[in-house]
C-alpha cells in the first residue's frame, strides 16, 4: 500500500500518537497538509493579507509541533489546532490596533426591515432568497460579495463570526479567547449575522430590480 | 435573555434568535417563537435570511492554500520543527 494513501486513511488521534510515541514526522505532516487550507482560512479573513495569513499559518503549525507531546485529546485535534489559530490572529490584530469595543444596545434595523415602537415589522424584509441556501451554487460574483461582506463587518464582530459560525468553537472558548464574557460574544455574533443578512439582501434584490 | 410575555413581538423574536437557533432558549420560550414564525410570514422569511447568511458566509469562506504558500509553510516547518 502506497504509504501516502494509507496515512490519509488514518484518523487525526491515531496520528497524533504516532507522533507522541516516535515523532514520527510523516504523521505529523499528514497533520498539516489536513488543516491547513481551513487554518488559512481562518487566517487570511481574520488578517485580510496573504502574508500576514501565511505567517499565522506558520506560527501555529509551529507551535502545534512544539506542544503535541502535551495534547492530551480534551479537545478534537482540529479544534486545538484552530484554537492556536485564532489566538495567534488576534494577537497580530491587537498589537495593529485595539479591537475592543464598548458595547451597544442590539441593534435589530435592517437594510429593508425596520420595527415600530411596538416591535412589529415596519417595512418587511422581503425576498426568498434565504430558503434552502445549502442547495445554492456559489458562483464567482455571490462568493466575493460574501467575501466582501464579511471583510467590511467591524474587528469585533468579524472575529467572532469567524470563530464561532466558520470555526465552530464554543462560546466558553470565544470568550477566553477575546477576554469577553459569553454574552458579550453572543451579542457581537447577532450584530455580525444581522449586518450579514443586511448585505445579502442589498445584494440578492439588487439581482431582481 | 428571555421572553417578556407569551406572545412575542417581531423584534423580540429577532433578538432571541442567537439561542433560539441553538437550542439555548427555555422550552417555553422556544415554543413561544415557534408559533410566532408559523403564525408570522415576514419573520419566517426573516429567520431563513439570517440562517442562509451565516451558511452561506462560511461556504464562501473555504479556500485552499495557494500551493506557494504551502511549499513555503512545508519549508518553514523543515527548519524549524527539530
Amino acid at each position: 500500500m502506497n504509504p501516502q494513501t494509507s496515512l490519509t486513511a488514518i484518523e487525526d488521534e491515531v496520528l497524533v500518537s504516532r507522533f507522541q510515541e516516535s515523532q514520527d514526522r510523516e504523521a505529523f505532516d499528514e497533520l498539516v497538509r489536513r488543516h491547513r487550507n481551513r487554518v488559512y482560512s481562518l487566517a487570511l479573513r481574520m488578517m485580510k493579507n496573504e502574508q500576514e495569513a501565511l505567517e499565522v499559518v506558520q506560527d501555529t503549525f509551529l507551535q502545534v509541533f512544539r506542544k503535541l507531546p502535551e495534547f492530551r485529546g480534551d479537545s478534537q485535534f482540529g479544534s486545538w489546532v484552530h484554537r492556536i489559530a485564532a489566538n495567534y490572529s488576534l494577537m497580530r490584530i491587537r498589537r495593529q490596533k485595539v479591537i475592543d469595543q464598548v458595547e451597544e444596545p442590539i441593534e435589530t434595523t435592517t437594510a429593508n426591515g425596520t420595527f415600530d415602537n411596538d416591535g412589529r415589522w415596519e417595512t418587511y424584509p422581503t425576498g426568498m432568497w434565504g430558503r434552502r441556501a445549502d442547495d445554492r451554487v456559489l458562483d464567482g460574483e455571490l462568493r466575493q460579495k460574501l467575501i466582501d461582506a464579511v471583510d467590511n463587518l467591524p474587528e469585533a464582530y468579524r472575529a467572532v463570526f469567524m470563530l464561532r459560525d466558520f470555526d465552530g468553537l464554543s462560546y466558553d472558548e470565544i470568550a477566553e479567547s477575546l477576554e469577553a464574557t459569553v454574552p458579550a460574544i453572543k451579542s457581537r455574533l447577532h450584530r455580525a449575522r444581522l449586518a450579514l443578512r443586511a448585505d445579502l439582501a442589498e445584494y440578492f434584490e439588487g439581482r431582481n430590480a | 435573555m428571555a421572553l417578556v410575555s407569551g406572545k412575542p413581538k417581531c423584534k423580540e423574536c429577532v433578538d432571541l434568535l442567537v439561542d433560539y437557533l441553538e437550542g439555548g432558549l427555555p422550552a417555553e420560550d422556544e415554543k413561544h417563537l415557534d408559533e410566532h414564525f408559523m403564525a408570522c410570514p415576514p419573520c419566517l422569511d426573516f429567520l431563513d435570511q439570517y440562517r442562509a447568511s451565516s451558511s452561506l458566509s462560511r461556504r464562501a469562506l473555504e479556500t485552499e492554500m495557494p500551493e506557494e504558500l504551502a511549499d513555503k509553510l512545508s519549508d518553514f516547518l523543515h527548519k524549524s520543527c527539530k
